[in-house]
């Protein structure tokens, strides 16, 4: 494959929003960390630029890999996976209490941004062998235990957003696959259903959750925030200051530098509120058409795909964008728990991004070698 | 089917979005401006921008406290990644201990002051390493230049710059200035944020500086000199004050223990009061010129009055025995004073009875604060009147069974040596804008008694001071001295009994300038002196001529009668077969005139003898011979110093060609040649291991030695 047909699997409108989603990161964190480190300003928005381009040279190598490649890897990919969570556990740094990061070289890597990558390629295989013979909790049961081992690995650490967004992920990808639609909900809810159950009943009568403290907390944060204001509810309280602060078209440099100095995580879980203060709602309306693009784009090529491997790898790609989008957004809003998933491509972080891109790269893959396909 | 359910998850991705969207224009647009308004109450705040305090001056100018810059460090401790680590490179820098900064790193809490003070150096050095977690701000910071020196006048201030002692305290209000306002914007950590500055809504006011009546070197003088006589007699306190008597400027004021105001936290907490004006003592004897003032002007006694003290007295049948066991015998009125007789002070306070000597304690100011410019003045304590019987007066009469403050004891004594006239005592005499404008400070004077009584109770106290009196010891060579000495009991009823020696003198007179009252409390007896050895005359008397001399010639205050020059013993020097120009020198050296009998060119003699006690000035007589005319014998050098040589061999007419430093070691010719008038002999000096002996260790060499001054 020459780097001519490379390009040409680019697709305009997805790169392009996923790009302009890039710029607003980097000028928000230009705006808002200019005394992070000091004597030199720039810090965190230069560091981001580096991500970018690394992202960019791993969506393309995702790009240039078939989606057969990664289906004949499949479990090594889902091996692999499990093995760096596990390390994680046992060898991970641990920022502000939670265990996320290894450490390769100078790069602290998070494993559990990667690991939702793995977890689409496996239940993409899974799914599309049982295409349209999904109709019981049975049928469910291989792909949920196949989700379940990561899930359980990340709680663990803890990070419970990202077992959330690998449910979501099973869910649409279950649904995409021919599951009942009625089935999944009712899953979920019931499961759902039960954890509030068992948080109430946690919370009444002392009942043993396999959940850390502070994630109780944060749960009932947000059910009302103003409950503890300078404590579990000040991460959301601050972030809403932040949105409204923001008014129509952002504040100046002094406020920001003022007010954000309240925003706990400004530039990584809290990085859209970041966007709010400093861009208004101008700036956050447009990151929405931003993701919408890049979610409706990716639709339409998951639609445009014949087969059905590739149409549930980008589908899950998809999903895995949009449930981040409202996971963080709604984080940000007060209508999503205090949960830390980063808001894709606007985030800080290494991780984040380059998973993101490769996200972008699984979608772009399958467009390239349909394209390639049909000229040979 | 595949598109269906494409688009139901497109659908509901967009409800999604949806979703997102309505919360995004609930939380901006409906309760945005709540939490607008709230955000801006966390961030917008007015701070109060604190003015330069004044300063506060001696009466020549000098500042006792002033303002300087500073840096306050303070920590934010989450931010902290290694406590020990930064504790072990800040310690040498601030000078703490390692573990202390170890502790208030790693405290809890967020915000921590580190150090209030730190010098521009420190914080340069501070900032190379930049540690994270520690911050910066600029202060102001009180600075007592003279540490001791000024208190317990000047005060301190508290860490929040308000005075809480002293002058500090008393003038607060015109030291501080006004307040001004600003507007900043501060972060989470209620920071300022440089970039945006501070917007000045109110312009603060500086404070005005006060300059004290309180001479500097008077004071440094006072506490020296207290601090000396507390410690040489194992005292427990003691304070002296300096005051002007005829207009009740305090000019030095100053005790022991004291406080160094720049560690004043650190200071034991006896050291922290002033002494004379918020402590109240038994005054003992120096009450009595008040007691002798009062029976004069109710005219229950005149200067020819005369008392019979047999050592004791029955007072409403109780006999109260005085320290005189076997008394005094008759006495004048000025006797009784000089004497310090109580039964002679009973007569009197009898005499004068218990309303007339209320009424004195009233117009003497000793029933109530002086109005001193100093705070927490204490107002001391004597029996009711409605309840004092004659057995209190009689006691009240020598100055027991009341207390009162030092202050109200000096402004007492000198509205007597100001010729009747009471005035306020202070501290302060002006008070100066940031401008320069002085405002001249006035307090108010009252006349308490008629002229005539002043005069003749001054009388009375300088009996005290003369040859007969008490302290014949307080005399003070070239001016007249009144006074009047005292010892009391400060807990009669206690088993251990302790006392307080106290001298209060003025000078000169008449028309003096200068009060000096010293008190030592519990001094004990270190020299192991026969009897009791507690009594005023005893303890302080001895301190009082050199200091009032002193505080004399500094203020500049010419003598009434000549002073003779202080004689100084030497013992007079070897001269004999020395060089008469050499004896000239050498003579003149140690003070003493030379008279030279004779023509020769070396002493032969002299007198009085090497090694007696003269007083400088003196004449030492020598006699000369001529030994050598043509030539002279050379001298065995080896061993002399270059001094020594030079001498010898000028004492026998050759001339001296050394060579080196140090002690002679070879010579040319050598000794017990003959040579020529004149003729060079050469000396080789080398330095020996042991230091050279100097000039004086010559002068010994020879038997005399040049005695310290000794004043007698």
């Amino acid at each position: 494959m020459t780097l001519r047909e490379l390009l040409r699997g680019l697709d305009g409108w997805l790169i392009g929003a996923a790009l302009g989603l890039c710029a607003l990161s980097v000028v928000t964190l230009a705006l808002t960390t200019p005394n992070l480190v000091p004597g030199s300003p720039l810090y965190l928005a230069k560091h981001q630029l580096i991500w970018v381009v690394v992202g960019l040279v791993v969506m393309a190598i995702m790009m240039w890999v078939p989606h057969t490649l990664l289906r004949r890897f499949r479990w090594l990919i889902y091996g692999l996976t499990l093995a760096m969570l596990m390390v994680v556990l046992v060898h991970g740094q641990s920022v502000l209490g939670a265990q996320r990061w290894i450490n390769i070289g100078p790069f602290q890597f998070q494993p559990s941004e990667f690991a939702k990558l793995g977890v689409i390629i496996i239940l993409a295989d899974l799914l599309e062998k049982k295409r349209g013979a999904i109709r019981t909790l049975r049928d469910m049961a291989p792909a949920i235990a196949i989700a379940l081992v990561p899930m359980l690995l990340v709680i663990k650490q803890p990070d419970l957003g990202t077992a959330l967004v690998i449910a979501g992920i099973l869910g649409v990808l279950l649904y995409e696959a021919g599951g009942s639609g009625w089935k999944i909900l009712a899953l979920y809810g019931g499961t759902a259903g039960f954890v509030v159950l068992l948080v109430w009943l946690h919370v009444q009568a002392g009942f043993p959750l396999p959940l850390h403290h502070y994630q109780v907390t944060r749960l009932l944060a947000f059910v009302n925030p103003n409950a503890d204001p300078l404590g579990t509810g000040y991460n959301l309280i601050q972030s809403e200051i932040a949105i409204a602060s923001g008014h129509l078209t952002g504040v100046g440099v002094t406020e920001i530098s003022s007010l954000i100095s309240f925003l706990p995580a400004a530039d990584t879980d809290f990085a859209f509120a970041s966007l709010g203060l400093v861009g208004g709602l101008l700036a956050m309306v447009a990151a929405l058409g931003l993701y919408a693009v890049v979610v409706g784009r990716t639709l339409v090529i998951a639609h445009q795909e014949t087969d059905g491997y590739s149409s549930l790898i980008v589908l899950g790609a998809a999903a895995l964008l949009t449930i981040h989008v409202f996971m963080n957004v709604g984080m940000a809003t007060g209508i999503m728990p205090v949960v830390g998933v980063p808001a894709p491509f606007i985030s800080y972080g290494g991780s984040s991004v380059v998973t993101d891109f490769a996200a972008l790269g699984l979608i772009l893959s399958s467009r390239l070698h349909r394209v390639h396909l049909s000229f040979h | 089917m595949r598109l269906g359910r494409l688009t139901i998850l497109g659908l509901v991705f967009s409800a999604l979005a949806a979703i997102l969207l309505i919360r995004l224009a609930e939380v901006q647009l409906v309760i945005g401006p709540t939490l607008a308004a709230q955000g801006a109450a966390e961030v917008n705040r007015t701070i109060s921008l604190t003015p330069l305090r004044g300063e506060i001056l001696d009466s020549n100018g000098q500042p006792l406290a002033l303002e300087t810059p500073a840096t306050l460090i303070y920590v934010i401790t989450p931010e902290v990644t290694d406590a020990k680590g930064e504790a072990t490179a800040m310690a040498p820098i601030l000078h703490v201990p390692e573990a202390t900064l170890q502790a208030e790193l790693s405290a809890q809490g967020w915000y921590h002051v580190i150090e209030r003070a730190a010098t521009a150096a420190q914080v340069n050095a501070l900032k190379q390493l930049f540690l994270p977690g520690i911050g910066y701000t600029a202060e102001q910071v009180r600075k007592y230049p003279d540490g001791v020196i000024g208190q317990p006048v000047v005060g301190w201030v508290s860490g929040s710059q308000v005075g809480i002692a002293g002058v500090e305290q008393s003038y607060n209000q015109i030291l501080s200035g006004t307040p001004g306002q600003a507007k900043v914007k501060v972060d989470a950590l209620g920071q300022p944020l440089p970039s945006y500055g501070i917007q000045v809504t109110r312009q603060p006011i500086p404070g005005k500086s006060v300059q004290l009546t309180i001479n500097g070197t008077l004071q440094a003088y006072a506490q020296a000199t207290i601090t000396a006589d507390v410690t040489g007699h194992k005292g427990t306190s003691g304070r002296i004050i300096i005051m002007d008597p005829s207009n009740g400027a305090i000019l030095a004021m100053a005790q022991y223990p004291t406080v160094n105001p720049n560690q004043w936290q650190t200071a034991p907490v006896q050291a922290l009061a002033n002494q004379s004006v918020q402590y109240a003592y038994q005054p003992g004897s120096i009450f009595k010129p008040m007691v002798a003032a009062l029976a004069l002007m109710d005219h229950v006694a005149t200067l020819q009055s005369r008392y019979y003290d047999p050592g004791y007295k029955i007072v409403d049948g109780l006999k109260i025995h005085t320290w005189k066991r076997n008394g005094y015998g008759w006495l004048s009125f000025d006797g009784i004073l000089a004497y310090s007789s109580d039964v002679g002070f009973m007569d009197l306070g009898l005499a004068l009875g218990l309303n007339n000597f209320y009424a004195g304690l009233h117009l003497f100011h000793l029933d109530r604060p002086t109005g001193i410019d100093l705070p927490g003045e204490a107002t001391g304590v004597w029996p009711p009147l409605a309840s004092a019987n004659i057995l209190d007066l009689a006691e009240m009469s020598f100055g027991q069974t009341l207390a009162i403050t030092a202050i109200q004891e000096a402004a007492a004594v000198a509205s007597i040596a100001d010729g009747g006239v009471w005035h306020t005592p202070h501290v302060a005499q002006a008070i100066i804008s940031p401008n320069g404008q002085k405002q001249t400070l006035t307090f108010p004077s009252k006349r308490i008694l008629p002229t005539w009584v002043a005069t003749d109770e001054m009388q009375g106290m300088l009996q005290v001071v003369s040859s007969q009196g008490d302290a014949a010891n307080a005399e003070v060579a070239g001016y007249v001295v009144a006074g009047k000495t005292g010892t009391s009991q400060l807990s009669p009823r206690a088993k251990v009994q302790t006392y307080m020696a106290s001298f209060i003198g003025v000078a000169p007179v008449p028309n003096p300038k200068v009060l000096i009252l010293l008190e030592v409390n519990n001094p004990q007896n270190v020299a192991n002196q026969p009897g009791y050895y507690y009594y005023g005359d005893q303890v302080v008397v001895p301190t009082f001529p050199q200091l009032m001399s002193n505080v004399l010639r500094v203020l500049g205050i010419p003598p009434q009668t000549p002073v003779p020059a202080p004689v100084v013993a030497v013992s007079v020097p070897n001269l004999s077969g020395v060089a008469v120009s050499t004896a000239q020198a050498d003579a003149s050296l140690f003070g003493l005139h030379l008279q030279v009998s004779g023509t020769g060119q070396v002493v032969s003699n002299q007198f009085p003898t090497a090694g007696a006690q003269v007083s400088v000035g003196s004449t030492l007589r020598v006699n000369t011979t001529s030994v050598v005319t043509g030539q002279g014998v050379v001298p065995d050098l080896l061993g002399l110093t270059m001094r020594q040589a030079a001498i010898q061999l000028s004492a026998v007419g050759l001339t001296f060609w050394p060579h080196g430093a140090g002690l002679a070691v070879s010579q040319t010719p050598t000794a017990g040649t003959k040579l020529a008038a004149g003729a060079p002999v050469q000396v080789t000096f080398t330095i020996p291991e042991a230091p050279a002996p100097t000039v004086s260790a010559a002068k010994t060499a020879r038997g005399g030695s040049a005695a310290s001054p000794a004043y007698p």
